[in-house]
């Protein structure tokens, strides 16, 4: 993955999440289908020139899967729970776009530029040291499952008893976050994040012309597909 | 201590931390979400799983807001993943209600703090909210695909009474879940220190 500082093609993640909202309105209004290709293949030249090729490839494979769904008579004849795995792909399909959108939010974004769009948009301290930390402890977690699981596999737990697999599961798992919790805090009370003053970020925040031209476009997408 | 009833950095970092356990927990029981009908009992069983987890939240942070920004975070981050914007608006009432509550027993009173968690066990009805909301598209699709039995079965099960006794059982399952976490408190983890 090219940096976001370094790649003319990756928008900040305020237009990525901007945008991932407008698509969050295909779900309660249809758009025509045409501007919707639209939309996939926008999405995919995003994925591609961020070096996601096998991403950008996916959503239109995917997408064109979808579209021929509705039209398949074979599924009326099909059986009770075949249908029921088919409507949960239909809807798949309505939030097709929202979903997409988030993925592209999700992968293209390193926690820098996350956090240096936090402090533009002026979030409240109360919002965003909890996402900085919890970008900082995602990794350390799933670290700390892989122990937890074999723990549990080197005592002979399984998941026999729900209960207690639960109990085996959560006990263990609250008391290391608690711990590494205080580890943090400390950490973070050190660094003097209490009683900030203005400090420089390491990745500042650009408004490039990819973020101009993206919204630009999925707006169009957007009003096209409606009023056609 | 005088801003003692002020969110300290401390507490951040304390929401921060069991956001993400809260976050990994639901999407593991996420996964019966797969097999449909089931994700109506969804809520329930989220409320059982994370009892403990939120319970022990309210145990170590007894101040006000701290509820309502953990439970605003998920919402938040499922949105940017591509939920729409009926789920953050839905928590925001939920959440409202449920730090209320937690006002009303002082942070501490556990009757008051399971009620709370019953509350807010409920956002997470949001994201079934917001099929309902597009089931007329939905039916739409479903007719033409499915035949209009299906789809007539479909929309007697997903409908506003229906979603009354999904609101219901999530908030029985809050109940059973801060029982559970209560005892779990109890067993575990005043006597390891943690709260």
């Amino acid at each position: 993955m090219l940096d976001y500082e370094e790649n003319p093609y990756n928008p900040n993640p305020v237009t990525k999440l901007f945008t991932t909202f407008l698509f969050g309105l295909t779900a309660f209004h249809q758009i025509n289908i045409l501007f919707e290709w639209g939309a996939v293949l926008l999405l995919s030249f995003i994925f591609y020139k961020n070096g996601f090729i096998r991403d950008a490839i996916k959503n239109i494979t995917s997408f064109g899967l979808l579209c021929l769904l509705p039209n398949l008579t074979v599924i009326q004849s099909a059986h009770f729970i075949l249908k029921m795995f088919l409507m949960l792909l239909l809807m798949y399909r309505i939030f097709y776009f929202p979903v997409t959108s988030g993925k592209l939010l999700v992968k293209t974004s390193d926690v820098g530029s996350v956090i240096s769009s936090m402090d533009k948009l002026k979030l409240p301290r109360a919002v965003s040291i909890p996402v900085a930390v919890m970008f900082r402890f995602f990794p350390s977690f799933r670290e700390e499952r892989r122990n937890i699981k074999l723990a549990m596999k080197i005592r002979g737990i399984d998941f026999k008893n729900p209960l207690a697999y639960i109990e085996h599961v959560t006990v263990p798992l609250l008391i290391m976050s608690s711990n590494i919790s205080d580890d943090i805090s400390k950490a973070a009370e050190t660094r003097c994040i209490a009683n900030p003053i203005k400090k420089t970020r390491y990745i500042p925040l650009k408004v490039k012309f990819i973020d101009f031209l993206y919204t630009v476009l999925v707006l169009a997408i957007l009003v096209g597909g409606l009023l056609w | 201590m005088k801003n003692n009833k002020k969110l300290t950095v401390k507490d951040l970092v304390t929401i921060g931390i069991f956001t993400v356990v809260y976050f990994v927990v639901m999407f593991g029981v996420g996964m019966i979400g797969m097999v449909p009908i089931l994700f109506l009992i969804y809520p329930t069983i989220l409320g059982v799983v994370t009892g403990t987890i939120i319970m022990l939240f309210m145990a170590k942070v007894q101040k006000p807001w701290a509820i309502f920004i953990l439970g605003m975070i998920s919402p938040l981050l499922m949105f940017s993943m591509g939920h729409t914007y009926i789920l953050p608006v839905h928590s925001i009432i939920v959440m409202t209600i449920a730090e209320l509550l937690r006002k009303a027993g002082e942070y501490k009173s556990f009757k008051y703090n399971m009620f709370s968690f019953a509350v807010f066990n409920t956002w997470i009805c949001g994201s079934i909210m917001q099929m309902l909301l597009v089931k007329d598209r939905y039916l739409e699709m479903t007719v033409s695909t499915m035949g209009e039995e299906f789809a007539g079965s479909m929309e007697k099960i997903v409908t506003f009474p229906n979603m009354a006794l999904v609101y219901l059982g999530a908030i029985l399952g809050g109940i059973v879940g801060a029982y559970i976490g209560k005892v779990f408190l109890k067993k575990h983890f005043e006597k390891a220190g943690i709260v």
